[in-house]
Protein backbone atom coordinates (compact mmCIF):
# COMPACT_ATOMS: atom_id res chain seq x y z
CA UNK A 1 0.00 0.00 0.00
CA UNK A 2 1.23 3.32 -0.93
CA UNK A 3 1.69 5.67 2.05
CA UNK A 4 1.08 9.09 1.48
CA UNK A 5 3.18 11.76 2.79
CA UNK A 6 1.98 14.47 5.51
CA UNK A 7 0.92 17.57 3.71
CA UNK A 8 4.03 19.03 5.59
CA UNK A 9 6.55 17.23 4.36
CA UNK A 10 5.11 18.26 0.81
CA UNK A 11 4.63 21.65 1.73
CA UNK A 12 7.87 22.65 3.19
CA UNK A 13 9.96 22.07 0.27
CA UNK A 14 7.54 23.49 -2.28
CA UNK A 15 7.20 26.22 -0.27
CA UNK A 16 10.56 27.44 0.44
CA UNK A 17 11.52 26.27 -2.78
CA UNK A 18 8.97 28.99 -5.15
CA UNK A 19 9.32 31.14 -2.64
CA UNK A 20 12.50 31.65 -2.69
CA UNK A 21 12.98 31.07 -6.54
CA UNK A 22 10.27 34.17 -6.77
CA UNK A 23 11.82 36.66 -3.81
CA UNK A 24 15.43 36.15 -6.16
CA UNK A 25 13.89 36.35 -9.29
CA UNK A 26 12.40 39.42 -8.43
CA UNK A 27 14.89 41.19 -7.12
CA UNK A 28 17.25 40.44 -9.82
CA UNK A 29 14.66 42.31 -12.45
CA UNK A 30 13.82 44.94 -9.73
CA UNK A 31 17.63 45.80 -10.00
CA UNK A 32 17.11 46.78 -13.42
CA UNK A 33 13.72 47.84 -14.68
CA UNK A 34 15.16 49.49 -17.59
CA UNK A 35 16.73 46.40 -19.14
CA UNK A 36 13.40 44.16 -17.77
CA UNK A 37 11.29 46.55 -19.54
CA UNK A 38 13.54 45.65 -22.52
CA UNK A 39 13.10 42.29 -22.50
CA UNK A 40 9.24 42.22 -21.76
CA UNK A 41 9.49 44.29 -25.34
CA UNK A 42 11.37 41.91 -27.28
CA UNK A 43 8.28 39.41 -26.43
CA UNK A 44 6.25 41.94 -28.89
CA UNK A 45 3.16 41.86 -26.87
CA UNK A 46 2.45 45.05 -25.18
CA UNK A 47 3.48 48.46 -26.01
CA UNK A 48 6.26 50.38 -24.71
CA UNK A 49 4.19 52.04 -21.86
CA UNK A 50 2.77 48.67 -20.91
CA UNK A 51 6.05 47.21 -20.66
CA UNK A 52 7.86 49.73 -18.49
CA UNK A 53 4.50 49.75 -15.98
CA UNK A 54 5.10 45.98 -16.10
CA UNK A 55 9.02 46.30 -15.57
CA UNK A 56 8.77 48.21 -12.51
CA UNK A 57 5.79 46.29 -10.96
CA UNK A 58 5.83 42.71 -11.52
CA UNK A 59 9.35 42.28 -9.62
CA UNK A 60 7.83 43.87 -6.39
CA UNK A 61 4.95 41.45 -7.05
CA UNK A 62 7.26 38.56 -7.12
CA UNK A 63 9.49 39.77 -4.38
CA UNK A 64 5.93 40.71 -2.25
CA UNK A 65 4.40 37.05 -3.40
CA UNK A 66 7.52 35.37 -2.51
CA UNK A 67 8.02 36.59 0.81
CA UNK A 68 4.12 36.02 1.42
CA UNK A 69 4.66 32.44 0.65
CA UNK A 70 7.87 32.37 2.72
CA UNK A 71 6.60 33.69 5.97
CA UNK A 72 3.16 31.94 5.50
CA UNK A 73 1.11 34.87 5.51
CA UNK A 74 -1.68 35.78 2.95
CA UNK A 75 -1.01 32.66 2.01
CA UNK A 76 -3.65 31.85 -0.54
CA UNK A 77 -2.87 35.09 -1.87
CA UNK A 78 0.20 34.46 -2.49
CA UNK A 79 -0.14 30.75 -3.72
CA UNK A 80 -2.72 32.59 -6.78
CA UNK A 81 -0.69 35.47 -7.91
CA UNK A 82 1.94 33.26 -8.04
CA UNK A 83 0.56 30.39 -9.81
CA UNK A 84 -1.26 33.53 -12.00
CA UNK A 85 2.37 34.66 -13.07
CA UNK A 86 3.64 31.30 -13.50
CA UNK A 87 0.51 30.54 -15.95
CA UNK A 88 1.47 34.41 -17.82
CA UNK A 89 5.23 33.66 -18.14
CA UNK A 90 4.03 30.52 -19.38
CA UNK A 91 1.85 32.05 -21.62
CA UNK A 92 4.17 34.33 -23.48
CA UNK A 93 7.29 32.04 -23.38
CA UNK A 94 5.16 29.81 -25.25
CA UNK A 95 4.10 32.36 -27.27
CA UNK A 96 7.30 33.59 -28.16
CA UNK A 97 8.64 30.15 -29.03
CA UNK A 98 5.61 29.82 -31.22
CA UNK A 99 6.37 32.71 -33.70
CA UNK A 100 10.09 31.78 -33.35
CA UNK A 101 11.28 35.05 -31.89
CA UNK A 102 14.70 35.39 -30.39
CA UNK A 103 14.01 36.80 -26.86
CA UNK A 104 17.56 36.94 -25.97
CA UNK A 105 20.97 37.87 -27.77
CA UNK A 106 20.23 40.09 -30.54
CA UNK A 107 22.92 38.53 -32.75
CA UNK A 108 21.83 35.67 -35.21
CA UNK A 109 23.42 32.82 -36.79
CA UNK A 110 24.88 29.86 -36.07
CA UNK A 111 26.89 30.93 -33.33
CA UNK A 112 24.20 33.00 -31.69
CA UNK A 113 22.92 32.68 -27.94
CA UNK A 114 19.49 31.07 -28.45
CA UNK A 115 16.67 31.25 -25.50
CA UNK A 116 16.48 27.36 -24.04
CA UNK A 117 12.77 27.51 -24.58
CA UNK A 118 12.02 24.18 -23.62
CA UNK A 119 14.00 24.87 -20.42
CA UNK A 120 11.75 28.14 -19.95
CA UNK A 121 8.32 26.12 -20.25
CA UNK A 122 9.65 23.48 -18.25
CA UNK A 123 10.58 25.56 -15.28
CA UNK A 124 7.28 27.57 -15.39
CA UNK A 125 5.39 24.33 -15.87
CA UNK A 126 6.78 23.38 -12.74
CA UNK A 127 6.14 26.70 -10.42
CA UNK A 128 2.69 25.95 -12.10
CA UNK A 129 2.05 22.52 -11.01
CA UNK A 130 3.76 23.56 -7.40
CA UNK A 131 1.54 26.14 -6.98
CA UNK A 132 -1.34 24.44 -7.47
CA UNK A 133 0.07 21.34 -4.99
CA UNK A 134 -0.07 24.13 -2.25
CA UNK A 135 -3.42 25.29 -3.46
CA UNK A 136 -4.45 22.07 -2.99
CA UNK A 137 -2.68 21.25 0.10
CA UNK A 138 -4.14 24.35 1.74
CA UNK A 139 -7.88 23.61 0.27
CA UNK A 140 -7.88 20.33 2.31
CA UNK A 141 -6.32 21.06 5.24
CA UNK A 142 -9.07 23.47 5.02
CA UNK A 143 -11.64 21.13 4.23
CA UNK A 144 -10.79 18.94 6.61
CA UNK A 145 -10.89 21.42 9.96
CA UNK A 146 -14.00 21.88 11.95
CA UNK A 147 -15.61 24.67 11.38
CA UNK A 148 -15.73 27.45 13.62
CA UNK A 149 -18.93 27.15 15.84
CA UNK A 150 -21.64 30.57 15.36
CA UNK A 151 -21.85 32.75 17.48
CA UNK A 152 -25.15 33.31 19.47
CA UNK B 1 -11.53 30.21 0.42
CA UNK B 2 -11.67 31.91 -2.85
CA UNK B 3 -13.43 35.41 -1.29
CA UNK B 4 -10.25 35.22 1.34
CA UNK B 5 -7.97 34.32 -1.94
CA UNK B 6 -8.75 37.41 -3.47
CA UNK B 7 -8.88 39.71 -0.67
CA UNK B 8 -5.51 38.74 -0.16
CA UNK B 9 -4.57 38.97 -4.09
CA UNK B 10 -5.96 42.29 -3.76
CA UNK B 11 -3.83 43.59 -0.45
CA UNK B 12 -0.52 41.71 -1.63
CA UNK B 13 -1.36 43.66 -5.24
CA UNK B 14 -1.56 47.35 -3.18
CA UNK B 15 1.55 46.30 -1.09
CA UNK B 16 3.58 45.35 -4.06
CA UNK B 17 3.12 49.15 -5.57
CA UNK B 18 4.50 51.34 -2.40
CA UNK B 19 8.10 49.97 -3.46
CA UNK B 20 7.77 49.69 -7.48
CA UNK B 21 6.69 53.18 -7.20
CA UNK B 22 9.59 54.63 -5.23
CA UNK B 23 11.88 52.37 -7.71
CA UNK B 24 10.21 53.80 -10.56
CA UNK B 25 11.08 57.32 -9.58
CA UNK B 26 14.32 56.10 -8.56
CA UNK B 27 15.27 54.36 -11.30
CA UNK B 28 13.03 55.60 -14.54
CA UNK B 29 13.70 59.25 -13.77
CA UNK B 30 17.23 59.75 -12.21
CA UNK B 31 19.09 57.98 -15.09
CA UNK B 32 21.36 59.87 -17.37
CA UNK B 33 21.26 59.97 -21.18
CA UNK B 34 23.81 57.30 -21.96
CA UNK B 35 26.72 59.17 -23.88
CA UNK B 36 27.23 58.23 -28.03
CA UNK B 37 29.90 56.37 -28.48
CA UNK B 38 32.03 57.76 -32.03
CA UNK B 39 29.82 57.08 -35.20
CA UNK B 40 26.64 56.99 -33.13
CA UNK B 41 23.44 58.88 -33.20
CA UNK B 42 20.49 58.81 -30.93
CA UNK B 43 16.87 57.83 -31.80
CA UNK B 44 15.56 61.63 -31.12
CA UNK B 45 18.42 63.18 -33.22
CA UNK B 46 17.85 60.91 -36.10
CA UNK B 47 14.14 61.39 -35.91
CA UNK B 48 14.91 65.26 -36.44
CA UNK B 49 16.64 63.96 -39.73
CA UNK B 50 13.45 63.00 -41.07
CA UNK B 51 13.08 62.02 -44.68
CA UNK B 52 17.17 62.32 -44.76
CA UNK B 53 17.62 59.19 -43.97
CA UNK B 54 18.01 55.86 -45.59
CA UNK B 55 17.87 53.07 -42.48
CA UNK B 56 19.51 49.95 -42.55
CA UNK B 57 18.03 47.46 -40.74
CA UNK B 58 21.28 44.60 -39.56
CA UNK B 59 18.51 42.10 -37.68
CA UNK B 60 17.98 38.87 -38.32
CA UNK B 61 15.10 38.55 -41.49
CA UNK B 62 12.71 37.26 -39.12
CA UNK B 63 12.39 40.67 -37.24
CA UNK B 64 12.69 42.85 -40.38
CA UNK B 65 9.69 41.14 -42.20
CA UNK B 66 7.86 41.53 -38.63
CA UNK B 67 8.39 45.12 -38.04
CA UNK B 68 11.12 47.58 -39.39
CA UNK B 69 11.77 51.44 -38.73
CA UNK B 70 9.82 52.55 -41.84
CA UNK B 71 11.32 51.92 -45.35
CA UNK B 72 14.59 50.11 -43.80
CA UNK B 73 16.62 47.82 -45.56
CA UNK B 74 17.42 44.64 -44.80
CA UNK B 75 21.68 43.99 -44.46
CA UNK B 76 22.97 41.72 -42.03
CA UNK B 77 26.09 39.94 -41.81
CA UNK B 78 24.66 36.48 -42.66
CA UNK B 79 23.08 37.91 -46.40
CA UNK B 80 25.47 40.37 -46.72
CA UNK B 81 26.74 39.39 -50.69
CA UNK B 82 22.95 39.15 -51.40
CA UNK B 83 21.60 42.00 -50.06
CA UNK B 84 24.42 44.44 -50.97
CA UNK B 85 23.11 44.76 -54.54
CA UNK B 86 19.61 45.50 -53.01
CA UNK B 87 21.08 48.06 -50.42
CA UNK B 88 22.76 49.86 -52.84
CA UNK B 89 19.68 50.18 -55.45
CA UNK B 90 18.31 52.31 -52.27
CA UNK B 91 21.25 54.23 -51.49
CA UNK B 92 21.30 57.83 -52.09
CA UNK B 93 24.53 59.42 -51.71
CA UNK B 94 22.58 62.92 -50.21
CA UNK B 95 21.13 60.60 -47.43
CA UNK B 96 22.56 59.30 -44.06
CA UNK B 97 22.93 55.92 -43.44
CA UNK B 98 21.88 54.97 -40.08
CA UNK B 99 21.96 51.29 -39.44
CA UNK B 100 20.15 49.50 -36.28
CA UNK B 101 20.34 46.35 -34.68
CA UNK B 102 18.28 44.67 -31.71
CA UNK B 103 19.87 46.57 -28.87
CA UNK B 104 22.28 48.28 -26.36
CA UNK B 105 23.87 44.87 -26.12
CA UNK B 106 24.18 44.13 -29.98
CA UNK B 107 26.75 44.81 -31.87
CA UNK B 108 25.27 43.60 -35.38
CA UNK B 109 24.82 47.03 -36.17
CA UNK B 110 28.33 48.39 -35.71
CA UNK B 111 29.52 45.27 -37.92
CA UNK B 112 28.04 46.32 -40.68
CA UNK B 113 28.52 49.97 -40.37
CA UNK B 114 32.12 49.28 -39.83
CA UNK B 115 31.46 47.10 -43.67
CA UNK B 116 30.04 49.88 -45.15
CA UNK B 117 33.04 52.42 -43.98
CA UNK B 118 35.24 49.86 -44.93
CA UNK B 119 34.84 47.75 -47.83
CA UNK B 120 32.55 50.02 -49.72
CA UNK B 121 34.16 53.28 -48.44
CA UNK B 122 30.29 55.10 -47.63
CA UNK B 123 30.95 58.20 -45.98
CA UNK B 124 27.47 59.46 -43.44
CA UNK B 125 27.18 56.11 -42.01
CA UNK B 126 25.84 56.50 -38.12
CA UNK B 127 25.31 53.44 -36.05
CA UNK B 128 21.44 54.19 -34.04
CA UNK B 129 22.38 54.24 -29.81
CA UNK B 130 20.38 51.72 -28.91
CA UNK B 131 18.73 50.21 -31.72
CA UNK B 132 15.39 48.96 -32.37
CA UNK B 133 14.90 49.06 -28.52
CA UNK B 134 15.33 52.45 -28.40
CA UNK B 135 14.03 53.66 -31.53
CA UNK B 136 10.43 52.12 -29.67
CA UNK B 137 10.61 54.21 -26.54
CA UNK B 138 8.92 56.36 -27.82
CA UNK C 1 25.14 52.54 -18.38
CA UNK C 2 22.19 50.98 -16.10
CA UNK C 3 21.77 52.38 -12.77
CA UNK C 4 20.72 50.65 -8.99
CA UNK C 5 19.66 51.98 -6.32
CA UNK C 6 22.38 50.25 -4.74
CA UNK C 7 25.13 51.67 -7.03
CA UNK C 8 23.56 55.49 -6.57
CA UNK C 9 24.56 54.66 -2.64
CA UNK C 10 28.11 53.25 -3.42
CA UNK C 11 29.18 56.21 -5.92
CA UNK C 12 27.74 58.81 -3.57
CA UNK C 13 29.98 57.16 -0.18
CA UNK C 14 33.09 57.54 -2.23
CA UNK C 15 35.05 60.11 -3.67
CA UNK C 16 37.35 58.95 -6.00
CA UNK C 17 37.13 55.59 -7.63
CA UNK C 18 39.21 53.21 -8.90
CA UNK C 19 40.04 53.28 -12.69
CA UNK C 20 41.12 50.60 -15.08
CA UNK C 21 43.21 51.90 -18.13
CA UNK C 22 43.78 50.07 -20.92
CA UNK C 23 46.36 50.19 -23.30
CA UNK C 24 44.92 49.49 -26.94
CA UNK C 25 41.38 49.66 -26.29
CA UNK C 26 41.00 49.24 -30.05
CA UNK C 27 42.93 46.72 -31.63
CA UNK C 28 42.65 46.20 -35.49
CA UNK C 29 43.32 42.82 -36.99
CA UNK C 30 43.93 40.99 -40.19
CA UNK C 31 42.97 37.32 -40.90
CA UNK C 32 42.58 34.77 -43.46
CA UNK C 33 39.25 32.95 -43.45
CA UNK C 34 41.40 29.82 -43.27
CA UNK C 35 42.37 31.10 -40.10
CA UNK C 36 38.98 30.30 -38.37
CA UNK C 37 39.37 32.84 -35.85
CA UNK C 38 41.21 35.54 -34.10
CA UNK C 39 42.02 36.40 -30.74
CA UNK C 40 43.10 39.59 -29.21
CA UNK C 41 44.57 40.57 -25.93
CA UNK C 42 43.37 43.59 -23.95
CA UNK C 43 46.20 44.83 -21.30
CA UNK C 44 45.37 46.85 -18.67
CA UNK C 45 46.04 48.23 -15.45
CA UNK C 46 44.35 49.68 -12.42
CA UNK C 47 45.82 53.52 -12.30
CA UNK C 48 43.18 54.88 -9.61
CA UNK C 49 43.39 54.41 -5.42
CA UNK C 50 41.51 51.55 -5.24
CA UNK C 51 40.72 48.17 -5.62
CA UNK C 52 38.59 47.74 -8.73
CA UNK C 53 36.75 44.24 -8.86
CA UNK C 54 35.32 43.69 -12.40
CA UNK C 55 31.72 42.03 -12.13
CA UNK C 56 31.49 40.85 -16.28
CA UNK C 57 33.28 40.91 -19.51
CA UNK C 58 29.93 41.42 -21.47
CA UNK C 59 29.75 40.20 -25.24
CA UNK C 60 27.59 40.68 -27.90
CA UNK C 61 27.05 37.32 -29.03
CA UNK C 62 28.49 33.72 -28.94
CA UNK C 63 30.87 34.09 -31.53
CA UNK C 64 33.13 35.79 -29.01
CA UNK C 65 34.26 34.98 -25.96
CA UNK C 66 36.78 36.90 -23.76
CA UNK C 67 38.31 35.25 -20.89
CA UNK C 68 40.03 37.24 -17.65
CA UNK C 69 42.32 35.09 -14.67
CA UNK C 70 41.21 37.22 -12.13
CA UNK C 71 38.37 39.68 -11.19
CA UNK C 72 39.93 41.92 -8.39
CA UNK C 73 43.03 44.41 -9.10
CA UNK C 74 44.52 46.18 -6.34
CA UNK C 75 45.96 49.47 -6.97
CA UNK C 76 49.12 48.93 -9.51
CA UNK C 77 47.65 46.21 -10.75
CA UNK C 78 47.00 45.02 -14.28
CA UNK C 79 45.96 41.47 -16.50
CA UNK C 80 44.63 41.11 -19.76
CA UNK C 81 41.71 40.17 -21.34
CA UNK C 82 42.29 37.66 -24.44
CA UNK C 83 39.46 38.10 -26.82
CA UNK C 84 38.50 35.54 -29.41
CA UNK C 85 36.69 36.00 -32.45
CA UNK C 86 35.58 32.83 -34.03
CA UNK C 87 34.41 34.27 -37.86
CA UNK C 88 32.79 30.59 -38.89
CA UNK C 89 31.42 31.81 -42.07
CA UNK C 90 31.64 36.17 -41.84
CA UNK C 91 34.43 37.80 -44.02
CA UNK C 92 35.14 41.46 -44.85
CA UNK C 93 35.46 43.90 -42.47
CA UNK C 94 34.09 42.58 -38.79
CA UNK C 95 33.66 44.28 -35.69
CA UNK C 96 32.85 43.29 -32.11
CA UNK C 97 32.32 45.17 -28.98
CA UNK C 98 33.39 44.25 -25.63
CA UNK C 99 32.09 45.29 -22.33
CA UNK C 100 33.95 45.15 -19.41
CA UNK C 101 31.45 46.24 -16.35
CA UNK C 102 32.91 46.94 -12.98
CA UNK C 103 31.61 46.24 -9.46
CA UNK C 104 30.42 50.30 -9.36
CA UNK C 105 28.94 49.51 -12.08
CA UNK C 106 31.37 51.58 -14.59
CA UNK C 107 31.22 49.88 -17.86
CA UNK C 108 34.22 49.98 -20.49
CA UNK C 109 34.21 49.24 -24.43
CA UNK C 110 36.95 47.72 -25.88
CA UNK C 111 36.54 47.48 -29.56
CA UNK C 112 37.69 44.56 -31.78
CA UNK C 113 38.11 45.19 -36.01
CA UNK C 114 39.04 41.96 -37.60
CA UNK C 115 39.33 41.88 -41.46
CA UNK C 116 38.64 38.46 -42.39
CA UNK C 117 40.46 38.25 -45.78
CA UNK C 118 39.06 35.87 -48.71
CA UNK C 119 41.90 34.64 -50.96
CA UNK C 120 40.82 37.90 -53.08
CA UNK C 121 40.42 41.44 -51.24
CA UNK C 122 38.55 43.86 -53.73
CA UNK C 123 39.25 47.61 -52.76
CA UNK C 124 36.82 49.67 -52.96
CA UNK C 125 33.89 46.84 -53.22
CA UNK C 126 32.18 50.08 -54.96
CA UNK C 127 32.29 52.37 -57.37
CA UNK C 128 29.95 55.35 -58.05
CA UNK C 129 29.44 58.51 -59.86
CA UNK C 130 26.98 61.08 -59.22
CA UNK C 131 24.23 62.08 -62.21
CA UNK C 132 25.70 64.38 -64.32
CA UNK C 133 29.89 63.46 -63.29
CA UNK C 134 32.38 63.63 -65.66
CA UNK C 135 32.49 59.81 -66.38
CA UNK C 136 36.12 59.36 -65.73
CA UNK C 137 37.31 56.01 -65.33
CA UNK C 138 37.52 54.91 -61.53
CA UNK C 139 40.00 52.34 -60.39
CA UNK C 140 39.75 48.98 -58.07
CA UNK C 141 42.30 47.03 -56.69
CA UNK C 142 42.30 43.58 -56.73
CA UNK C 143 44.56 41.76 -54.27
CA UNK C 144 45.24 38.18 -54.14
CA UNK C 145 46.53 36.42 -51.17
CA UNK C 146 47.02 33.46 -52.71
CA UNK C 147 49.81 33.27 -55.82
CA UNK C 148 48.00 30.22 -57.05
CA UNK C 149 45.40 32.70 -57.43
CA UNK C 150 45.05 33.98 -61.00
CA UNK C 151 42.28 36.73 -62.34
CA UNK C 152 41.13 35.46 -65.57
CA UNK C 153 38.47 38.35 -66.67
CA UNK C 154 36.17 40.96 -65.38
CA UNK C 155 32.48 40.76 -66.61
CA UNK C 156 29.55 43.68 -66.58
CA UNK C 157 25.99 42.92 -66.06
CA UNK C 158 25.49 46.20 -67.51
CA UNK C 159 26.69 47.41 -70.79
CA UNK C 160 26.68 50.99 -70.15
CA UNK C 161 28.80 50.55 -67.48
CA UNK C 162 32.29 48.90 -68.65
CA UNK C 163 35.38 47.25 -66.93
CA UNK C 164 38.55 46.60 -68.52
CA UNK C 165 41.46 44.26 -66.61
CA UNK C 166 44.86 45.80 -66.55
CA UNK C 167 48.08 43.76 -67.58
CA UNK C 168 49.42 43.29 -63.77
CA UNK C 169 53.24 43.48 -63.27
CA UNK C 170 54.39 40.50 -61.42
CA UNK C 171 53.96 40.56 -57.51
CA UNK C 172 51.71 43.59 -57.66
CA UNK C 173 47.94 43.58 -57.25
CA UNK C 174 45.85 43.48 -60.74
CA UNK C 175 43.74 46.84 -61.43
CA UNK C 176 40.41 47.43 -62.76
CA UNK C 177 39.16 49.95 -64.46
CA UNK C 178 35.46 50.32 -64.89
CA UNK C 179 34.21 53.32 -67.08
CA UNK C 180 30.54 54.53 -67.53
CA UNK C 181 29.41 55.21 -71.01
CA UNK C 182 27.92 58.88 -69.47
CA UNK C 183 26.42 60.00 -66.57
CA UNK C 184 23.33 61.58 -67.81
CA UNK C 185 21.04 59.07 -65.95
CA UNK C 186 21.27 56.79 -63.22
CA UNK C 187 22.32 52.99 -63.53
CA UNK C 188 23.35 49.80 -62.01
CA UNK C 189 25.83 47.30 -62.01
CA UNK C 190 27.52 44.26 -60.75
CA UNK C 191 30.83 43.49 -62.31
CA UNK C 192 32.02 39.88 -62.21
CA UNK C 193 35.72 38.76 -61.25
CA UNK C 194 36.13 35.31 -62.45
CA UNK C 195 39.39 33.56 -61.07
CA UNK C 196 40.81 30.36 -61.67
CA UNK C 197 41.27 29.21 -58.39
CA UNK C 198 40.39 26.34 -56.43
CA UNK C 199 41.02 24.29 -60.16
CA UNK C 200 37.41 22.06 -59.41
CA UNK C 201 35.67 25.22 -58.33
CA UNK C 202 36.81 28.69 -59.38
CA UNK C 203 34.94 31.47 -57.58
CA UNK C 204 33.93 34.53 -58.42
CA UNK C 205 33.89 38.58 -56.52
CA UNK C 206 31.58 40.94 -57.00
CA UNK C 207 32.19 45.08 -58.03
CA UNK C 208 29.66 46.92 -57.31
CA UNK C 209 29.24 49.91 -59.90
CA UNK C 210 26.47 52.58 -59.45
CA UNK C 211 25.56 56.03 -60.98
CA UNK C 212 23.34 57.74 -58.61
Amino acid sequence: MIEIPEPKVIEWPLRLALGGVFVYAGVMKALDAQQFAIDIQHYELTPWTVSIVAAVYLPWLEIIAGVALLVRRFFVGAIALIGLMAAVFLVAIGSAWWRGLDITCGCFGREENRTNFGQHIALNLAMLVAAGVLFWLEWRARSDSPPPPHSQ
Amino acid sequence: MMRRGLREVALLAVIAALPASVSAVVQLKWRPPAPLAEGEVSAATARLWGEKVLWVDARARAKWERKKIGGAVLLNAEEWDASVPRFLDEWDPEKAIVVYGDGAQDDAAAGVAHRLKEELKLDGVWVLQGGWDAWQQR
Amino acid sequence: MRFSVFALFFTLASVAHAELVFEKPLQNLHRMREDGHAEARFAFKNTGPETVTIRKVRTACGCTSAKLDRKVFAPGEGSEIVVRFTFGSRKGAQRKMITVVTEDKKEIPLDLRVWVHEPLTISPALVYWKVGEPPMGKTVKLTTSDERIGIKSVASSNPRIAATLLPAKPGEPTMVTVTPADTSQKETAELTVQTDFPADAARSYTIHARVK
